[in-house]
């Protein structure tokens, strides 16, 4: 009360005086309410004055300085200086806030006189901000690499168009030349797994010949980002013991309309959208024959291989917060083909193959007004293929493969420092497999079921500035081995914008391939990895050096499977990414070196398998020529020989193939806003491929077991297309999604 | 004693009228509207980045009293895009990636006008290419195509998100070394939509001075 009247304003302050001179008492009592009646709100003016500085002393213009919970306040000027007044009765707070640093806050007394001196301190990440680089490439909306999303795998050299194709530019992954899948620092095709809106893909890739690469099922157009995680990933993704390609497919898009064309293919399709939602198809029709009939490849088709494939989405915003997306493909392959094996008797056929493949994926993404993300998601994955003539004249197989993928998820950030993600998913998996002989017997019929179940649990916190930790947890049980699997995770990750480090100790999992019986539980890989990298700007430099130790590989002994196996695979990538020649031309540049060696399936001792190469090196750059509207890409790789085994030598897997060198064109030409002209061509320089080599099962009459190169059935491959957007809207957007 | 009661209702009647004053400032604090017209009309007049920033504090700490207010949230996320286009290089990261973080916060509110969101995002993708018009360009020309789309499927009179387009179109038609024939005409249209815009008390309004602008630096030749 005092101090409020000795502050009060000078009106108030005489008066008071000359009641304090009267002595009569029922005076006292009447000035005494009346008092109280003033000074029930009496409050003082204060004049605050202050500097803000950053902790270099130098002065923060437009910091936000005001009391807290009211509008009272001001910004300091382009010295870091304020200045305002108040009323104030009692200690109040001050707030300091400004763009990029750390808010403080202050306790103001009524007494305060001094000037206020602020010093803030820059802004620390929130930890869902940071992004760690290390293990993991991206395209598209991904703050660890920005990078155009579709557009910029169709344009890489060497992609083809093709999502897959665009990866193998990475150091440690290799695309098979021969089957076209994605191979993984030194680990076998099947243990990198493909999701597409956090769901796994059963069977991302197209059915193709013997020999022939595949591609993937999924235009890149579908996605807005794409993310490859190299190794020790986050525990939200299981029953993967090499690497997982996790992508997002676009968000509520505008109306389009699109086809395109070309010698093997004519397609289109469109998006329709409303208010809270769009609905998307694209159909492609691919058919080989006038493409084989102007370019004979090596293979006698008698049918030519055609496949139709169709993609739907619709995408509904439930609320502000919540969307939900349905994303639906279809597939069908076929072909007739005349084979005859070398070194065998009888083996002439007409290998008659009709494969089908449904995806059906749906999510639910929900924020609350708290920030906690729901995410709950449902997918189902069918492949059918039948095989007519598949070992002999007259066979039949086919294989029937189907996967219901559950999961849940919470994410939620717990202050600036503490992120959590938990949840809980479950695969069910069913797969049929039967071989009936051409003599109508039935000599194979397997069934294989399975359910795995498993929760996830992972938390990032920070526990001082730039040092991050990553403590994960996953826990799966599986019905069919009756049996636990604990897979913890650890990660330390030191983040200094632009430069990162990271060390990462990880425990993954897998199911045996399902033809395989008698197995007790799954495999497991321990993944260690080193990484360090720096990103500025438009310059990417990676280095990694990992290890992963492989137990329980199933490993036939005697005449059955046990889960024994176990191996290895060490190496070193490093990765550069930048531009050239006065920032015109886009390049990367990447090189692996790779050390494995396991005792699997029906190894008799310890070897490296035939899809681990050595080095591995790659280099891809990218040049707009702007006056002619036309981007051209180049890739080259080189790939160390390939090991396999040579039954006229002594000891396993004891030969390597000569080097494969390759190069990759392609153009990208922007014939006018609505029409694009798309073009590549595979092997410029024409080297015949030899991935290994098929060997007689017995020796011929000199001793010799003879041999076949596999190579593919044609060294080089040619395409064009025209794509149309029949919208105005966009230009140059061929994407219908 | 008479002149102490004079006194005394002097201080009585000092005190009912500061009383009363009193109120009416806590009326006036706890009107939304009055502190937002405060802020909205102070932008009239601000002509200088400094300012500007001023401003967009006094709307943080509206938003801070008044955290069910979406429009608060918008004109502060509206506010770090315009002041960006001015900042130097320190600040200009600095004030798109606030910009972002508000239009985030705006997804939050269940009244939020969606057609206005979505322009104002489209607004965000076309400053963050203004920004580094190479780098991003190529990655965010279609958000911004799809954002006006999306604003004007929810309000087909937007005329900010008819003039956001409009002027993207011709700037990407001049990048590609054409140009749009009918951009004049276009812009004649948007301003019958500013002009027939009947929008609420406080509702996002802006968009008149770009129009003004285009027009003159387009259009002004051929008039």
């Amino acid at each position: 009360m005092r101090v409020d009247f000795d502050l009060r304003i000078h009106k108030f302050t005489k008066m008071d005086k000359n009641i304090m001179n009267n002595k009569v008492d029922t005076m006292r009592l009447l000035i005494m309410i009346i008092l109280l009646l003033i000074t029930y709100d009496a409050t003082a003016q204060l004049q605050i004055k202050g500097h803000v500085k950053d902790i270099k002393a130098g002065p923060i213009m437009g910091a936000n300085v005001y009391l807290k919970g009211t509008l009272v306040g001001t910004s300091t000027n382009i010295d870091g200086l304020f200045d305002f007044t108040i009323d104030i009765s009692t200690e109040q707070t001050l707030v300091v806030r400004a763009l990029g640093y750390e808010q403080k806050e202050l306790a103001i007394h009524p007494e305060q006189t001094s000037i206020i001196m602020v010093i803030l301190e820059p802004m620390k990440i929130a930890i869902d901000e940071v992004v760690i680089t290390g293990n993991s490439y991206s395209y598209g909306e991904n703050k660890a690499l920005k990078r155009v999303d579709a557009l910029d795998v169709v344009l890489q050299g060497g992609s083809q168009g093709d999502v897959l194709n665009a990866f193998q530019i990475l150091p440690g992954v290799q695309k098979g030349g021969d089957d076209g899948k994605l191979y993984v620092r030194g680990g076998d095709t099947r243990e990198t797994q493909i999701f597409i809106n956090g769901m796994h893909v059963l069977s991302p890739y197209t059915t193709t010949a013997n020999n022939i690469p595949s591609r993937s099922r999924y235009s890149p157009f579908l996605f807005k980002g794409m993310n490859m995680s190299l190794g020790a990933y986050s525990a939200e993704y299981g029953q993967a013991l090499s690497s997982v390609l996790s992508m997002e497919t676009k968000d509520i898009t505008t109306n389009k309309l699109g086809l395109n064309i070309s010698p093997l293919s004519v397609g289109g399709g469109g998006t329709v959208a409303w208010n809270n939602g769009s609905l998307s198809s694209n159909i492609n029709y691919t058919n080989m024959s006038l493409y084989n009939t102007m370019i004979p490849d090596n293979y006698d088709w008698q049918k030519d291989y055609q496949s139709l494939a169709g993609e739907f989405e619709l995408k509904t915003q439930l609320s502000p917060r919540t969307i939900h997306k349905l994303f639906v493909s279809y597939d069908n392959t076929t072909y007739q083909r005349g084979v005859e094996e070398p070194f065998s008797t009888n083996s002439l056929r007409n290998i008659d193959m009709d494969g089908s493949n449904y995806f059906i994926n749906s999510v639910i993404e929900s924020v609350s007004s708290k920030g906690t993300k729901l995410f709950l998601g449902t997918a189902y994955s069918h492949s059918d293929l039948r095989y007519k003539n598949a070992r002999v004249a007259g066979d039949n197989y086919s294989r029937q493969g189907d996967e219901l993928h559950l999961k849940a998820m919470l994410r939620k950030k717990v202050g600036r420092g503490y992120s959590i993600r938990l949840g809980a998913e479950a695969y069910l998996f069913d797969n049929q497999e039967t071989y009936v002989d051409k003599s109508y017997i039935q000599t194979l019929d397997n069934q294989y079921s399975n359910t795995l179940s498993a929760l996830f649990w992972d938390n990032k916190f920070r526990i001082v500035k730039s040092l991050y930790t990553s403590l994960a947890y996953r826990l799966e049980y599986t019905s069919s081995f009756n049996s636990y699997s604990h897979l913890p995770k650890v990660s330390l990750h030191w983040v200094a914008s632009p430069l990162q480090l990271s060390a990462t100790i990880g425990r993954y999992s897998q199911l045996p391939n399902y033809t395989i019986q008698n197995v007790v539980d799954q495999e497991t890989a321990l993944h260690y990895q080193l990484s360090a990298t720096y990103d500025k700007r438009s310059f990417l430099f990676k280095l990694e050096l990992y290890k992963k130790v492989y137990d329980g590989l199933s490993l036939k002994e005697g005449l059955n499977y046990t889960s024994n196996g176990y191996g290895y695979s060490q190496g070193i990538d490093l990765f550069l990414k930048g531009k050239i020649f006065r920032r015109k031309i886009d390049y990367t540049l990447a090189y692996g070196y790779n050390d494995a060696q396991r005792q699997e399936m029906e190894y008799p001792l310890m070897a490296t398998p035939s899809y681990a190469t050595r080095h591995n090196i790659s280099g891809t750059a990218k040049y707009f020529i702007s006056p002619l509207k036309i981007y051209i890409g180049a890739s080259y790789a080189y790939t160390s020989g390939r090991t396999y085994h040579n039954p006229n030598r002594s000891g396993f897997m004891n030969a390597s193939t000569a080097p494969i060198h390759n190069l990759d064109l392609n153009i990208t030409a922007l014939i006018s806003p609505s029409i694009i002209l798309y073009a590549y061509t595979t092997n410029v320089l024409g080297k015949e491929h030899v991935y290994g080599y098929d060997y007689a099962a017995t020796p011929n009459n000199v001793g010799i077991y003879e041999r076949r190169a596999i190579v593919n059935n044609r060294d080089r491959f040619f395409f064009v297309g025209l794509f149309f957007s029949l919208r105005k809207s966009a230009a140059y957007d061929v994407s219908t999604f | 004693m008479k002149n102490l009661l004079l006194i005394a209702c002097i201080i009585l009647g000092i005190s009912g009228t500061w009383a009363n004053e009193k109120e009416k400032s806590e009326k006036e604090s706890n009107d939304f509207e009055y502190h937002l017209g405060i802020a909205i009309d102070s932008l009239s007049h601000v002509h200088t980045f400094q300012g500007g920033v001023a401003t967009c504090n006094f709307l943080k700490r509206i938003e801070d009293r008044f955290p069910n207010e979406w429009l608060t949230t918008y004109y502060i996320g509206y506010l770090n895009m315009k002041l960006s286009l001015f900042a130097d290089s320190s600040m200009k990261k600095g004030m798109l990636d606030e910009a972002q973080k508000y239009l985030a916060k705006l997804l939050a509110y269940r009244q939020v006008d969606r057609s206005e969101l979505s322009a104002l995002n489209a607004y965000y993708y076309y400053v963050l290419i203004a920004s580094k018009p190479e780098v991003n360009g190529p990655i965010y020309y279609r958000k911004v195509i799809e954002e006006c789309n999306k604003a004007i499927r929810y309000n087909k009179q937007n005329p900010r998100a008819h003039l956001i387009l409009s002027m993207f179109k011709n700037k990407m038609n001049a990048f590609q070394g054409g140009k749009q024939e009918d951009y004049c005409h276009t812009l004649e249209r948007v301003e019958s939509l500013f002009q027939n815009a009947k929008t609420k008390k406080y509702y996002p309004s802006w968009g008149m001075d770009d129009l003004k602008r285009e027009k003159t630096q387009n259009c002004t030749a051929k008039k």
